[in-house]
């Protein structure tokens, strides 16, 4: 065992000590020269090509040592330890497999080149270990409204109007469905199961700047919606709010998108994981922006998967480390049981 | 070979799927697959079935009121609705690349109620002869999160006898002949309006008569039992005790 960290004091991932850890164990590594991205390749004996697990970038600070040992007594139990104990479970399952898998680190979604379009790629996620071969989008949406009953605003008389409308927005934009509780009485473990399935715009910024109103929206996208999508969407939302004219633009994009990845290949990883849990891993899609939803949109066969829950994740990043166990016993049996 | 089968006398369609009359012999199909244990592909919360690429969900809400109205052969095909990508399943077959004519159970977690009146309308035809029977060859218990259940040999001719708790329900001494079905009707209707536990919690008493709607789907339309004692201490994932005992069980069969 090599008494390094595998994160700097920066919080940045030590890559002079991942690579000599790998390097003991016999994988081979390359990097790109501009920092974008890492290899490592794990060639078991009987590997006759990789198993491929994507993590996104590294980050946060963190310490401990990338081997179960070093997880399970909590080093790596602090905010943002998620990915750094992720990727300590993927090291560990790795190192001791007979088959051949490959790690890839990309930072942000810096891809590498020459990606294999054939095999799946695995992206470790918090989707509860939910099988998520779909991905949501986000997208940034301006609405600027200039003046009310050919007034401007700014002016007193005016500040009633400029509620009614923002009120009025806010009321269409929200979720509604005819079966499923979806408002905000319903109860909290229910609400975010079906949301999940609905365009939502969550007003990030509301600003005057001049004689116009500015509201900032985060859009968070169906997989396979593009602009238009949400031009579309908004639009019906400023006519039920009254405004149809209002101005509208689209500011920054980030599409979703669906895995190129069929039951077919899947079945390993769900007898893997029926083996350890003795169920079948729900299917859903990813409910936020990620480098699986990129390579998706470039027809490669993705399926995030992963302990945790996205929320408790945002709020502390943390790592569980029976969420981390339970991973490893799902990943030495796909290893173990994949005839690739 | 001359088969006991009650099938449909004309095609019925209900609003998420679709039947057609099947000859002797058929047994339920469900988009072109066979209901059988074999071809379970997923059993907790609700039950796939698939052989091949493709998997039709939530496959009790069709099971089970084919077998309350108690038809041994037919055809069920799925119908393809506007995506509603609020029900979680739209959103798994939309991830796999299938067609949403794949999930054959209605967003209300019903049991298919419209396509139970609309066998009722077409009507059923029986052919007489021997009807092949089966139970289990000796007592099986199984246990899963939490929840057990216990099928006991019965004899043939003597149906389908449920007993079972779901949360704070008791069903008692409910019966059916998976082979002539419920006469009565209200109490069919009944089950297969009620919700599933999933949408209303088991507070609520429809979540117990919805589940007997899902044993008997379970057990006599894919485990293909026609005879059974049951005792149950039923739970939310009630699913992987049925289907999971009716895999673990060795069956006898025969003829009344």
């Amino acid at each position: 065992m090599l008494d390094r960290s595998l994160l700097t004091k920066d919080g940045e991932i030590n890559y002079g000590y991942l690579l000599e850890w790998c390097a003991l164990r016999g994988a081979k590594t390359a990097g790109d020269p501009a920092g974008g991205w890492q290899r490592i390749l794990f060639t078991g004996p009987e590997a006759k090509k990789p198993l491929l697990f994507w993590l996104p970038r590294i980050f946060g600070p963190g310490a401990g040592q990338p081997l179960r040992a070093a997880w399970r007594q909590g080093c790596f139990a602090g905010p943002d330890a998620y990915l750094p104990g992720m990727l300590s479970v993927l090291l560990e399952v790795a190192a001791g497999a007979a088959r051949g898998m490959e790690i890839i680190i990309s930072l942000g979604d810096t891809l590498p080149g020459g990606l294999d379009p054939r095999g799946v790629y695995y992206f470790l996620a918090p989707t509860d270990f939910q099988l998520a071969l779909a991905h949501k989008g986000e997208y940034q949406a301006v609405v600027s409204l200039s003046g009310a009953r050919g007034g401007q605003f700014g002016r007193q008389g005016d500040y009633e109007e400029e509620n009614s409308f923002f009120l009025a927005l806010e009321k269409s934009l929200a979720p509604a469905h005819p079966i499923y509780p979806v408002g905000p009485e319903a109860p909290e473990l229910v609400r975010p199961f079906f949301l999940l399935g609905h365009r939502q715009a969550v007003l990030k910024s509301l600003a005057r700047e001049g004689e116009e109103l500015v509201l900032t929206y985060r859009i968070n996208t169906l997989p396979g919606d593009g602009p238009d999508e949400v031009t579309q969407y908004l639009k019906a939302a400023l006519s039920a709010a009254g405004r149809p004219n209002a101005g509208l633009a689209v500011t920054r994009v980030h599409p979703g998108g669906r895995s190129a990845a069929g039951h077919r290949d899947l079945e390993p990883l769900y007898r893997a994981y029926s083996r350890v849990t003795g169920l079948q891993p729900d299917i859903d899609w990813f409910g936020w922006p990620s480098a699986a939803g990129a390579l998706s949109g470039m027809g490669f066969k993705t399926a995030a998967f992963g302990p945790g829950r996205y929320p408790d994740y945002l709020a502390g990043s943390a790592f569980d480390p029976a969420g981390g166990e339970k991973l490893g016993q799902i990943l030495r049996e796909l290893l173990a049981g994949t005839n690739i | 070979m001359e088969f006991f089968s009650r099938t449909l006398s004309g095609e019925a369609a209900g609003s998420y799927v679709r039947a057609r009359p099947a000859p002797p012999g058929t047994g339920l199909l469900i988009n072109g697959v066979p209901v059988r244990r074999e071809n379970v592909a997923k059993a907790d919360a609700r039950v796939d079935l698939g052989q091949g690429p493709d998997r039709s969900l939530i496959v009790e809400h069709v099971t089970g009121p084919v077998k309350l109205l108690g038809l041994t052969d037919l055809i069920i095909e799925g119908i393809a609705t506007p995506w509603d990508f609020m029900r979680p399943e739209h959103r798994l077959v939309y991830s796999t690349g299938q067609s949403n004519s794949f999930v054959v159970g209605p967003p209300d977690g019903r049991l298919n109620p419209d396509l139970a009146e609309a066998v009722l309308a077409a009507g059923i035809s029986s052919l007489p002869g021997p009807r092949r029977r089966r139970t289990v060859a000796e007592r099986v218990r199984f246990e899963a999160f939490g929840g057990c259940i216990e099928l006991l040999p019965a004899p043939f001719g003597a149906g389908l006898n449920l007993n079972f708790s779901l949360g704070p329900h008791v069903i008692k001494d409910f019966h059916l002949d998976p082979q002539q079905g419920l006469a009565d009707l209200e109490l069919l209707r009944k089950i297969v309006n009620s919700p599933t536990p999933f949408l209303i919690g088991w507070d609520d008493p429809r979540s117990a008569t919805h589940a007997i709607g899902d044993v008997c789907g379970d057990l006599a339309g894919v485990g293909g039992f026609t005879d059974l004692y049951v005792e149950a201490r039923l739970n939310f994932f009630y699913h992987a005790l049925t289907i999971g005992a009716a895999r673990a069980a060795r069956h006898r069969e025969g003829e009344i």
